[in-house]
């Protein structure tokens, strides 16, 4: 349904945020992973029509997007990285007014509607607090609110977790799975847990590019046998780093945990572990780096 | 409070001072200094060279370039100055509530005395330099190629020049802003809100005015008012009383007697406000909007069961089925009023309108109460010569909320960062600003229904028995209401192409002071001057009344010719400002060809044809 090509953005200071993406994502949930910097957000401003890219297109269920931008936002929900609140608005007014944008012109439809997103999100009982009161979380809860109102068939989600504690965010995973059985929703995040749980289709932006895609399992399926771990000393880990291709480090108890990317044992003291999707993701990203 | 000094003496007061030097550098980087700076020197320099700009009090008090004269336009200045001190020291102490950044300070083991009196310190370091504009302001007076004459201060020797201004700054202005500053200073201290601090200085400023104000012409102030008026105009009067002609064109007063007096009393004030904003300063955040709104429903908690909301329990469906949008003309209008009655509220509700609206009929009605006074020796008892005394009484108020409110409307989004929700809505482009136009002309026409009404109440009041409604649409709502209203579109169609809100104010006060400047160079005729119809002027002066083309008198097709501008304006202005995340007007303006080909293009195509021909019928008519 999703369909990018060859898009290249670069900002009026030259920097080029994205370097010819090429991506499909049929209905369901599509995790778009990559580090701070990526183009993750450059890459969802362009697909939801905010700004035009310099190069390539984007097309959606037979809409070239960079044509009719406003046959999309018929089309769209998103919720972006950062969003404000106006000041003394309550929540039901400004998803209502928010309704109205999204082509709900019916008022006893529209007012059904809207109710019914804010049960739906759990903010049924903050309805008529002012956006301003509310805690990062709940707001958090509208911006999803506003995105899925008005039927939307892109659903387009920028770090839809950030700042929420686990129960917040077990909650809008369980509804963006929800949602994401009958309409295609991009979830951006640099959170691979995320995307591990959710997703069942996967990719990697790093630098402007998409250097992986596929199914999560598949993916870490290809790095079985790949993966090494080990514990060292704190002050070993530097000359670790130079002998080997390093995954991840975590301190634990005084120690680091190590683990290294090998087709065969690294040397005595490693173990085989099982891949994650988190080392699929840090040996993109260690690809994708020019080498030193 | 309470919280230990983490180092000794030394360390305290250095805090202060770098607490003051954070402050100072802080405001200096921001635009709204060199906002300040660009614009109280052109009022400065506006005021002192053009009449039309001359401030009240200054007028035919002393004589021109005399050192009292001098000194009086520095009081007076300390009195719009008033404004900008509650800005930079407001801005000072509910920065950290505003920005979230306020529990990192108050974490800190700063002292609360030398935190506040090093931002206030250098807050107000910031307001004095801004003050400078005034001498500089009145310096450049003296090199205005459009004056013929030397300029009021300038006709004094440059070694007495520095003595009269280093008396008025020194003497009057500076204990003047610092009163203002610590009091404005107290004030945001107590009430933690910015726009509760606006309005309670602008209620002081009001009961100051309705008070204590300066009344130069009437002056024989007592003893008694001369040391407790604040900001030294009867001490000042006191202090020059009994003066000769010859005197007052050269003399200033010793800074003794009941002057001296004055001053020390109002540094003490300004002393023990400061003292009185550390003790009211609380450490614990502020708290936020309170849980719920006023109109928080009965049946709070009690979950609705309507059939969307059974599709909605019952999972992913509901997305496709609760409520399908349409979007068809119906939808395209209910968009539009949406938009439109969100703007309204949105400036109906902040206190800033209220206080303007307040100020402008008070304003008002006094004007036309002393006017309509049976002793006045030349009392207004029409209908008419009342509407033109109300243009005069009122001009300031829907001015001053069009310019105001263009900015901050047009750029709400932005500010509020909600920009993106709006823009990838699915609504047509010309509903992202034009409801804010029409939003900003509904708040003018209320406000200009509110100043007839308080006139016609005058008049009831007074007893008028031939009170004539009509008369205040003829004189009044349709030569300068219109003007009005057609300026607010000039001033949001000026911020759509501005790279920023204070961009905006900026192209906007310029173009109010060009209209100034043009009537000041004689060139005063309605088809150049933008929204002016009332004086149709040279080109028409033969029969300004005559029928027009089609039996229409010449100021109504003016008024249709401006109009009609106006609508090309916004209609550029629509496709202009187009919508989602790029700030740089540039590259909003690339666009503009793209999204004039829809209706904008259209209509910006109709009323540029009607602008060119009932612009050429008039010229025609005029030759």
């Amino acid at each position: 349904m999703l369909d990018i090509r060859d898009l290249v953005h670069v900002y009026p200071d030259g920097t080029r945020a994205l370097d010819g993406v090429t991506l499909s994502a049929p209905a369901g949930v599509l995790g778009l992973l990559g580090p701070n910097g990526a183009g993750k957000s450059s890459l969802m401003r362009c697909l939801c029509t905010l700004q035009r890219p310099t190069a390539g297109s984007i097309g959606f269920d037979g809409i070239d997007v960079l044509a009719e931008p406003q046959r999309l936002r018929q089309a769209l929900g998103y919720l972006p990285q950062d969003f404000g609140v106006y000041p003394r608005v309550t929540a039901r007014q400004m998803l209502e007014h928010l309704a109205v944008l999204k082509g709900l012109a019916d008022r006893h439809a529209r007012r059904e509607a809207v109710d019914a997103m804010l049960a739906r999100v759990g903010l049924w009982e903050a309805r008529d607090r002012t956006l301003e009161g509310l805690s990062g979380g709940m707001r958090r809860r509208f911006g999803v609110a506003q995105a899925l109102i008005g039927a939307p068939r892109l659903v387009v989600v920028d770090e839809p977790t950030a700042g929420l504690d686990p129960e917040e965010r077990n909650r809008l995973l369980d509804l963006l799975a929800s949602v994401g059985e009958q309409v295609v929703v991009i979830l951006s995040t640099h959170i691979v847990e995320d995307v591990a749980d959710l997703c069942p289709r996967v990719a990697v932006l790093a630098a402007g590019r998409i250097r992986l895609q596929g199914a999560p399992a598949d993916l870490v399926a290809a790095m079985r046998d790949r993966v090494w771990r080990t514990t060292v000393p704190h002050d070993a880990v530097d000359a670790l780093r130079m002998r080997l291709p390093m995954l991840s480090t975590r301190l634990s108890a005084g120690r680091t945990m190590v683990r290294v990317q090998a087709d065969v044992s690294p040397g005595p003291g490693f173990e085989a572990a099982a891949p994650t999707l988190e080392d699929v993701y840090f040996s993109t990203l260690a690809a994708s780096r020019p080498a030193r | 409070m309470g919280r230990a000094p983490p180092r000794a003496a030394q360390g305290k007061r250095s805090l202060a001072w770098a607490v003051a030097g954070f402050e100072l550098r802080h405001q200096l980087g921001s635009p709204v200094v060199a906002v300040v700076v660009a614009i109280s020197v052109l009022m400065v320099l506006g005021s002192a060279t053009i009449d039309a700009l001359r401030i009240g009090p200054l007028a035919a008090v002393d004589p021109p370039g005399s050192p009292l004269a001098v000194a009086r336009v520095y009081l007076v200045w300390t009195l719009f100055f008033l404004f900008t001190s509650m800005a930079f020291v407001a801005d000072a102490v509910l920065r950290d509530d505003i920005t979230g950044f306020g529990a990192i300070v108050r974490a800190t083991p700063a002292r609360v005395p030398d935190d506040l009196l090093g931002r206030f310190a250098g807050a107000f370091a910031v307001v004095a330099l801004c003050f400078m504009n005034v001498p500089i302001g009145l310096a450049l007076a003296g090199w205005a190629p459009w004056i013929d004459q030397p300029p009021d201060a300038a006709s004094i020797p440059w070694g007495r020049q520095a003595q009269v201004h280093g008396f008025a700054l020194l003497v009057l202005a500076l204990p003047n802003l610092l009163l203002g500053a610590a009091l404005f200073f107290a004030l945001a201290t107590l009430v933690r809100s910015m726009g509760a601090a606006y309005l309670g200085a602008v209620a002081l400023l009001l009961a100051y005015g309705l008070g204590a104000g300066p009344s130069p012409s009437s002056a024989q102030p007592t003893t008694s008012a001369a040391l407790l008026e604040p900001f030294g105009f009867a001490a000042l009067a006191a202090a020059t009383q009994g003066w000769t002609e010859a005197e007052r064109a050269s003399r200033l007063p010793m800074l003794s007697g009941v002057l001296l007096w004055n001053r020390v009393v109002w540094l003490a004030a300004s002393l023990a406000l400061l003292w009185a904003a550390c003790g009211l300063y609380r450490v614990e955040p502020r708290r936020r909007a309170p849980g719920a709104s006023p109109s928080a429903p009965s049946s709070a908690g009690a979950r609705p069961r309507t059939r969307a909301m059974e599709d909605a329990s019952r999972g992913p469906s509901s997305v496709g089925t609760a409520a399908a949008p349409s979007f068809g003309r119906a939808t395209a209008v209910a968009q539009y009023v949406a938009r439109t009655r969100l703007e309204t509220r949105r400036v109906f509700g902040t206190p800033a309108f209220a206080a303007l609206m307040l100020m402008g009929l008070a304003n008002a009605v006094a004007s036309l109460w002393s006017a309509t006074d049976p002793a006045a020796p030349q009392r207004l008892d029409d209908s008419a010569a009342l509407a033109q005394r109300l243009v005069e009484a009122f001009r300031l108020a829907p001015v001053a909320v069009a310019l105001l409110y263009s900015g901050d409307l047009v750029w709400a989004e932005r500010e509020g960062r909600v920009h993106e929700l709006v823009a990838a809505a699915p609504v047509p482009d010309a509903a992202v600003l034009l409801p804010k136009a029409f939003a900003l002309l509904l708040v003018l026409a209320t406000l200009l229904a509110a100043s007839v009404a308080a006139a016609l109440g005058v008049e009831w009041a007074r007893g008028h028995a031939g009170i004539r409604p009509g008369a205040y649409v003829s004189a009044y709502l349709l030569p300068h209401g219109v003007e009005w209203l057609l300026f607010a579109v000039l001033a949001v169609s000026l911020q759509a192409v501005s790279p920023g809100k204070l961009a905006g104010w900026g192209w906007t006060v310029l173009a109010l002071i060009a209209s100034f400047a043009l009537e000041r160079m004689g060139l005063v005729d309605g088809w150049y001057r933008y929204g002016r119809s009332d004086s149709a002027a040279a080109a028409f002066a033969a029969s300004p009344e005559a029928p027009g083309p089609l039996g229409l008198s010449v100021p109504a097709w003016l008024r249709l010719y401006w109009t009609a501008f106006a609508v090309l304006l916004l209609a550029l202005a629509c496709a202009a400002w187009g919508r989602g995340t790029e700030p740089r007007t540039a590259a909003r303006l690339a666009g503009l060809g793209r999204r004039m080909r829809g209706p904008l293009g259209t209509v910006a195509l109709a009323a540029g044809v009607a602008v060119a021909a009932i612009g050429a019928a008039l010229l025609g008519q005029a030759r």
